[in-house]
């Protein structure tokens, strides 16, 4: 592991590496020095280069936009870099840090050129005040994590790759280890990942277990023909469960998802609506008078909390399979 | 964009408004950083353009190299300062140097850079990078302070005695920002190799320059003896 450890320091180790590198880290103290040894040197690497004088507006513009920036903790999109702080809360700035004057700017836009004005269209050096109306806000949402180095308009910032991981039990425990140069809100994000695995192997779980009642009878719902099937309806004595495999959580003050059954002449009848909760690993009952048996099901997102006469927007529908 | 085995170019001198506002050589003052860290906690802005005072040039000048491109190295630059600057928690006084925390940050950024414009735009794939411009003086221009320089020296010194299949593969990843397997597949190299030279590379760097660099606390017998 120290090898890995030494490419890690380096940042030169593949997404999936460095994630197991950050995990191991944390229980690991003699990884850790090594980290810690590799960036000594590296900074000596650092050092060795021919060095140059940056432009002074550069300078200028840091200052510039720490003042307008306020200090609010990093984003959860960063991943810890060797010498990172564990367990890096933000902080509660003090508050006369908090000034809100003007709009924000994000520290991410070059600095400005000679000539040009500053954002928020006030020359450097200036005692602040408000931007003048006619300078437009600059499109800037300083709560927003760093976006990296330029990631203005035209440079995307590449998400890191992490779908699909499942991680070894324990992640919260690590969290709390001492000194491991890993950042709490990074395994907030990798714990959220690993629940939501779990809770879809529950969902299927609860599936194949009402599958295997007697008597019942179930459709696959899928966004389209060939595509992944995003729920479930399970047929049992009439009653109807709902099994939600990849529904989007919808906001239950102002929505509503609505079972249909399409009758034999394709029209659709709402069966009933239904909520998806966050983790919620259903089966869903869906309340219903009417135990009339369909032969295609579907399911539609509606504005409201009342299923109307017809779907608005179907998200998936499927056959009763035999 | 250059191949990272080309020398580093001349700074410009006299460009239009470039004046050269030289200020303080860099050099070593833990407790300077250290108060210097305490304000910016406090929430003190300009104390922020002091800590660029000290360590801006350093910064600017690895992220130029990395990145092979001015603009590039300055939109690093300012957003590791002000990511310091949103939440000066991130670093830990008790773990090591300001300075090095602060460089660290800085390659990690220009690496991230210098591949998401490599996405766009591919990185000239060097044939071969033998650390050369290391062993060799910087040329004129290429200004260093007065203390910088004796530790940049011994860098390059311990540089140029490393088997150049070490310091092959550093440079590319180091100062060119590709990862093992990118050096594996340009070096024709197995990536097991390649990561057994970073190792050791590093390893060997660290024992001939010492005590010059140490600042892990000072035991020596640590995970990479």
């Amino acid at each position: 592991m120290a090898e890995q450890t030494v490419g890690w320091a380096l940042h030169a180790l593949e997404p999936d590496e460095e994630f197991e590198v950050i995990d191991h880290l944390s229980g690991c103290a003699e990884c850790r020095r090594t980290a810690a040894e590799v960036s000594d040197v590296t900074t000596g690497l650092a050092t060795a280069l021919p060095q140059y004088e940056p432009p002074p507006r550069l300078r200028e513009s840091i200052v510039e936009q720490a003042r307008r920036t306020p200090q609010e903790g990093r984003g959860t999109g960063e991943r810890p870099v060797p010498g990172d702080r564990l367990g890096s809360a933000p902080q509660v700035p003090p508050r006369h840090a908090r000034r809100a004057e003007g709009p924000g700017v994000p520290p991410t836009g070059r600095p400005q050129r000679p000539g040009s004005p500053p954002p928020g269209g006030r020359p450097a050096g200036q005692q602040p005040s408000q931007p003048p109306p006619s300078q437009p806000p600059p499109a800037a949402r300083p709560e927003q994590p760093t976006g990296g180095a330029g990631s203005g308009p035209g440079r995307a910032r590449r998400k890191p790759r992490r779908a699909g991981r499942m991680l070894v039990a324990g992640v919260a425990a690590l969290a709390l280890v001492v000194g491991g140069g890993v950042v709490f809100n990074e395994f907030q994000g990798i714990r959220a990942e690993r629940d939501a695995s779990i809770a879809q192997a529950q969902q299927m779980e609860g599936v194949l277990t009402a599958l295997a009642q007697p008597g019942t009878t179930h459709a696959f719902l899928a966004p389209e023909a060939g595509r992944a099937a995003v729920a479930a309806v399970l047929v049992h004595d009439g009653g109807r469960e709902i099994v939600p495999m990849g529904l989007e959580p919808n906001q239950v003050d102002a929505q509503t998802y609505v079972l249909w059954g399409l009758e034999a002449d394709g029209s659709p009848r709402a069966v009933g609506t239904f909520d998806v909760r966050s983790g919620s690993a259903g089966p869903l009952s869906v309340a219903s008078v009417d135990r009339e048996a369909f032969g295609t099901y579907a399911v539609s997102l509606e504005p409201g909390r009342e299923a109307p006469s017809e779907p608005t927007a179907v998200v998936a529908s499927g056959q009763v399979g035999t | 964009m250059a191949g990272i085995a080309d020398p580093p170019e001349r700074p410009e001198h006299g460009r239009p408004g470039d004046g050269a506002a030289r200020r303080e050589p860099p050099r070593r003052d833990d407790a300077g950083d250290a108060r210097l860290v305490q304000r910016i906690v406090a929430g003190d802005s300009t104390a922020l353009g002091e800590l660029y005072d000290r360590f801006g040039r350093q910064s600017y000048s690895l992220a130029r190299r990395i990145c092979a491109d001015e603009g590039l190295a300055e939109d690093v630059v300012q957003e590791v300062f002000l990511a310091f600057w949103k939440d000066p928690s991130r670093f830990d006084p008790n773990r090591g140097r300001f300075g090095t925390w602060l460089l660290t940050l800085v390659h990690h950024k220009s690496v991230d850079a210098v591949r998401r414009e490599s996405a766009i735009r591919r990185r000239t794939v060097p044939a071969t990078d033998d650390g050369a411009e290391w062993n060799a003086p910087p040329g004129p221009g290429a200004d260093e302070g007065a203390i910088g320089a004796v530790v940049a020296g011994q860098v390059r010194d311990a540089l140029g005695r490393l088997p150049a299949e070490q310091r092959q593969v550093l440079a590319l990843a180091y100062y060119g920002g590709y990862t093992q397997r990118e050096v594996a597949a340009m070096t024709g190299v197995p990536l097991g190799t390649v990561k057994s030279r970073m190792f050791t590379g590093v390893a060997r760097l660290r024992n001939l320059l010492g005590p010059a660099l140490s600042e892990s606390g000072g035991d020596l017998a640590g995970g990479m003896s």
